[in-house]
């Protein structure tokens, strides 16, 4: 699990610290990589632009992905995601304010594998992250991952 | 009347008698002559049997005498012998007077003499018996019979005629010679020829127009033709000193035709006069029969006319009175005495001026009498046609009369009376009154309405109109109309509707109804409204009928309406953009809010937790449950931004109609709070079959509401009941959610459905308020209504419909 890159695709720098704050409640010690935007979040993705060179942890093995997005939306991250053969199988959950039923269908059709709804509680909010990464990070299997 | 039958019957059998009666006459007349004919014949036949006795009797006459005049030879013989007796008189002396004796005559074949039978002296010898012979050795029979004869009467006895011994025809006489003393001495004989004999009688040949027999006493027909016998001939008996010849005769031609004299002639005549006085009595009686018919039929015509005219005149509905020159009425019939309003013996006791009628103008004014018909008939004796008045009854009704008078004439020209018809025209008079009034009431009418009516004839184009028509068409109502006048008001695309039309009501008979522009004969441009409707009789259009409208106001407000509406329209376009825009906008609203209003408050909320923990030594009791406090606010306003959210995406969702089986998510929803509170026992209560077609989403928000609120509000009641169900009410299937807790006051039933109102404080029942304002926007976005009964303490019952498609078993 330690091992594990998540990328964490944030603008809001308060959602930021307690979504760190929560894997660090949950003892999950992860490579966080923050990406401010959906350009960042793309540039880390597939080492383009800003972020060039700046690939520390290697590939994530999941993507923690907000909707509302400054530059590049969290709906076109998802979707340049799934077209590239790279990172098409990559695990992608999103995380977000919105229960919009417009956004999870959204979010589904574009390949999203999970969706989850921040909830405003954060006791509630560190249950939720607890359980996202034990179910993608220890239980979920994935498969192999091409070498790049 | 007679009953005609029976006459008629009486005329045919009538009819039949003259040519029976000529038949009849003629059948008698015929009989007659028959008679005649006989009686002729036989009268004829007499005469014709006298003409032949006449013809004949010189005949037998001469008959007689020829053969008398023999045997008076044998007389004379006879007395020869006997003064010759005893001794006889010797051959010479009896040859000498044999000979003279035979010379005085023709036809004598033998003069003999037998003394005792035995022949003795027979002149001449030659050819005869010779003497030695003894007569009474014949053996003839009729020899010996002649013989006994002879002897018994002392007179000459006749034999034959037969064949003579000697040949040919004869006959023989014989006498007795007695002695003085009267001794039998012998016989003197002659015998004779018969052809002699007839010769001398003239009977050798037929008298002329005669045929003739002669036969002897025993039959034997020795002259003339045998079959005379057989004919009823006149027959003379023949006066032979012995014996009986007869000689008969018939006319040459027989008895017939002598008899048929006079019966052409007879027949002749009396066949013309049969028919002659038949044709007569036949003339005579259908000429009489004619007669008789005539006269039948004109009494019958009369008898027909005059009961006609009687029929006539008491079933004329048009009252009739003859009165006479005295002003008596004389006759009135029935419809008289009803118009009159009298009986008969009234009617008939009064002159026509009687002040009792009450005579009165139309109007009811005076009359003067000397204006009433019948007083100007005998006054002027002429006619005088439709006077009109009225009379008055006694009840006070009065009858408005037409009259009629005419003078009755003998036929020198003089005056007997007045006939007078009256008509009761008070009906008339009233239906015209009407009829005035409707037309005046539909001119009026036309007027107002701007409505008039037109007609024109298919065939010369002829037409009339209503005032209104014309002044529609800003014309005199006298003027003139017709199709093409009619026409001359429209032009362009107008003149072509009309005309075409008018061409297809002409042609086909399809009626038609047009909204058409004119220009009126003031030049002002009117909207006319006109329907025509073709008038068909045996099949043809005859005439175009219609109505005719001014609807030029009517024109106007519709463009006037269209203008609006244009701008209506336009507006409501306009306002649609906006609403879509703000809708836009609220979206936008919606979905900022839900994310940008939610991330501060996680915020809030995590860093007031972090505070809590890893700042937990640096605070007091108080900081931490004022932490306590930011993060329940925080939570609250979470809740609240979710239900704003949801409200008002509700709204804006659209409806996914399908069919929905409540009571089954009336119990997925009560699966889930249970769930929810484990630890609660309600009592739950669910009717199966509630099926209604509705968004199944929208529809279990509302389940989740109600039912949650009946958790939530018997949270304190020991025995909790939450019940689903459905009843029909009106048409309407109801759907209930009933709980047996907290309730509320009926007086705040106004606030349950307001967003965020609350009946009971978060204290006591957490939540919103919002629940119920979502069920009932959901129950009227579906077209259903909501209804709640509750009371304080004792529970709460809220019933929705979901109409739009709501159906439910039972």
């Amino acid at each position: 699990m330690a091992g594990d890159v998540i990328l964490l695709v944030e603008d809001n720098p308060d959602d930021v610290e307690l979504t760190l704050r929560a894997f660090k409640k949950n003892n999950m010690l992860n490579d966080v990589v923050v990406a401010r935007d959906g350009v960042e979040a793309l540039d880390y993705l597939f080492d383009a632009g800003a972020c060039e060179g700046r690939h520390p942890a290697g590939a994530p093995s999941l993507v923690l992905l907000d909707l509302n997005l400054p530059k590049v939306g969290g709906l076109e991250v998802l979707r340049r995601i799934r077209a590239d053969e790279r990172t098409r199988l990559l695990p992608v959950v999103i995380l977000t304010s919105s229960k919009e039923e417009r956004d999870l269908v959204e979010s589904y059709s574009h390949g999203a594998n999970s969706y989850i709804r921040k909830p405003v509680d954060f006791v509630e909010f560190i249950e939720a992250v607890r359980q996202l990464g034990v179910y993608w990070l220890l239980l979920n299997e994935v498969p192999p991952t091409k070498v790049s | 009347m007679s009953d005609p039958g029976s006459s008629g019957g009486e005329r045919r059998s009538s009819r039949a008698t003259p040519i029976g009666l000529a038949l009849g006459l003629a059948v008698i007349l015929l009989l007659a002559l028959g008679y005649s004919s006989v009686w002729l014949t036989g009268l004829e036949r007499d005469r014709a049997r006298s003409r032949v006795t006449q013809n004949l009797a010189p005949y037998v006459n001469g008959l007689t005498a020829s053969v008398n005049t023999r045997f008076a030879m044998l007389a004379v013989l006879h007395e020869f012998v006997t003064v010759s007796l005893p001794e006889g008189p010797g051959q010479a002396r009896f040859d000498a007077f044999a000979a003279g004796l035979t010379a005085r005559a023709r036809g004598i074949r033998a003069v003999q003499v037998a003394p005792g039978g035995v022949f003795t002296f027979v002149y001449p010898a030659a050819g005869n018996i010779p003497p030695g012979r003894n007569l009474f050795d014949d053996e003839r029979p009729e020899v010996q019979a002649d013989l006994t004869r002879a002897l018994e009467s002392g007179g000459i006895i006749i034999s034959g005629p037969y064949e003579l011994t000697q040949g040919g025809l004869g006959m023989v006489g014989r006498q007795v010679v007695r002695t003085s003393d009267g001794e039998f001495w012998g016989f003197v004989i002659m015998v004779l020829d018969i052809p002699p004999i007839l010769t001398d009688a003239g009977l050798d040949s037929a008298p002329e127009g005669l045929h003739f027999a002669v036969r002897d006493g025993e039959g034997r027909v020795f002259a003339g033709d045998p079959g005379v016998f057989d004919e009823s001939p006149v027959v003379f008996a023949n006066a032979l000193p012995d014996g009986a010849w007869e000689i008969a005769a018939v006319p040459a031609g027989g008895w017939a035709a002598a008899s048929r004299a006079g019966q052409a002639a007879l027949w002749a005549a009396g066949v013309v006069i049969t028919l002659a006085l038949s044709l007569l009595l036949f003339l005579l009686l259908t000429h009489r029969q004619r007669l008789a018919e005539e006269v039948e039929a004109q009494t019958t015509q009369l008898r027909e006319q005059s009961g006609l005219f009687q029929r006539v005149t008491e079933t004329s509905p048009v009252g009739i009175v003859v009165t006479g020159v005295d002003g008596l009425i004389s006759m009135a019939n029935a419809a008289a005495e009803d118009i009159l309003g009298l009986e008969r013996d009234s009617v008939s006791r009064r002159t026509y001026d009687d002040p009792a009628w009450r005579v009165v103008d139309v109007s009811g004014g005076p009359f003067p009498t000397e204006e009433l018909p019948v007083a100007r008939v005998l006054a002027t004796g002429a006619p005088v046609l439709d006077v009109q008045h009225g009379i008055e009854w006694p009840d006070g009704r009065r009858r408005i009369l037409s009259v009629n008078a005419a003078p009755l004439l003998d036929p020198s020209g003089e005056i007997t009376g007045v006939v007078t018809s009256l008509l009761d025209i008070t009906q008339h008079e009233l239906a015209e009154q009407t009829l005035r009034a409707q037309e005046e009431l539909l001119r009026d009418m036309g007027r107002a309405a701007m409505v008039g009516g037109w007609e024109f004839d298919t065939t010369t184009g002829a037409g009339t109109w209503t005032e209104e028509t014309a002044r529609i068409h800003d014309l005199d109502p006298a003027d003139e109309t017709g199709v093409e006048r009619g026409l001359s008001f429209y032009d362009g695309e107008h003149r072509t509707k009309i005309e075409q039309a008018i061409a297809r009501a002409v042609e086909e008979g399809t009626g038609y109804e047009l909204e058409l522009e004119m220009v009126s004969a003031a030049g002002t441009r009117k909207w006319v409204h006109t329907i025509g409707r073709p008038v068909i009789e045996d099949g043809k259009v005859v005439r175009v009928r219609g109505s005719f409208q001014d609807i030029t106001r009517r024109k106007q407000a519709e463009e006037q309406i269209r203008t609006m509406n244009r701008t209506l329209e336009l507006r409501v376009q306009q306002r649609t953009q906006d609403l879509e825009a703000v809708n836009r906008e609220l979206e936008a609203f919606s979905y900022s809010v839900s994310h940008d209003l939610r991330a501060p408050l996680r915020a809030i909320d995590g860093f007031s937790q972090a505070l809590l923990e890893d700042y937990e030594g640096a605070l007091d009791e108080t900081g931490k449950d004022l932490l306590r406090r930011v993060r329940a606010a925080a939570a609250r306003m979470a809740e609240l931004i979710d239900d704003l959210l949801s409200l008002s995406f509700l709204s804006r969702r659209s409806l996914d109609l399908s069919d929905v089986d409540l009571s089954h998510l009336a119990e997925e929803v009560i699966g889930e709070v249970r769930h929810r509170e484990p630890e609660r026992q309600v009592l739950t209560i669910v009717t199966p079959g509630a099926v209604a077609r509705a968004d199944r989403a929208l529809v279990r928000v509302v389940l989740e509401n109600l039912l949650g609120n009946a958790f939530k509000f018997t949270a304190r009641t020991d025995e909790a009941v939450v019940e689903f169900g459905f009843e029909k009410s009106k048409g309407k299937v109801w759907f209930f959610v009933r709980d047996n807790g907290a309730g509320f006051d009926m007086k705040y039933v106004d606030k349950l459905f307001t967003a965020f109102q609350r009946l009971h404080s978060t204290e006591e029942f957490e939540g919103t308020g919002i629940g119920l304002a979502i069920v009932q926007r959901v129950v009227a976005r579906h077209g259903g209504s909501v209804r709640c009964e509750g009371e304080p303490g004792r529970g709460a019952a809220f019933y929705f419909t979901l109409d739009r498609g709501e159906s439910g078993d039972g």
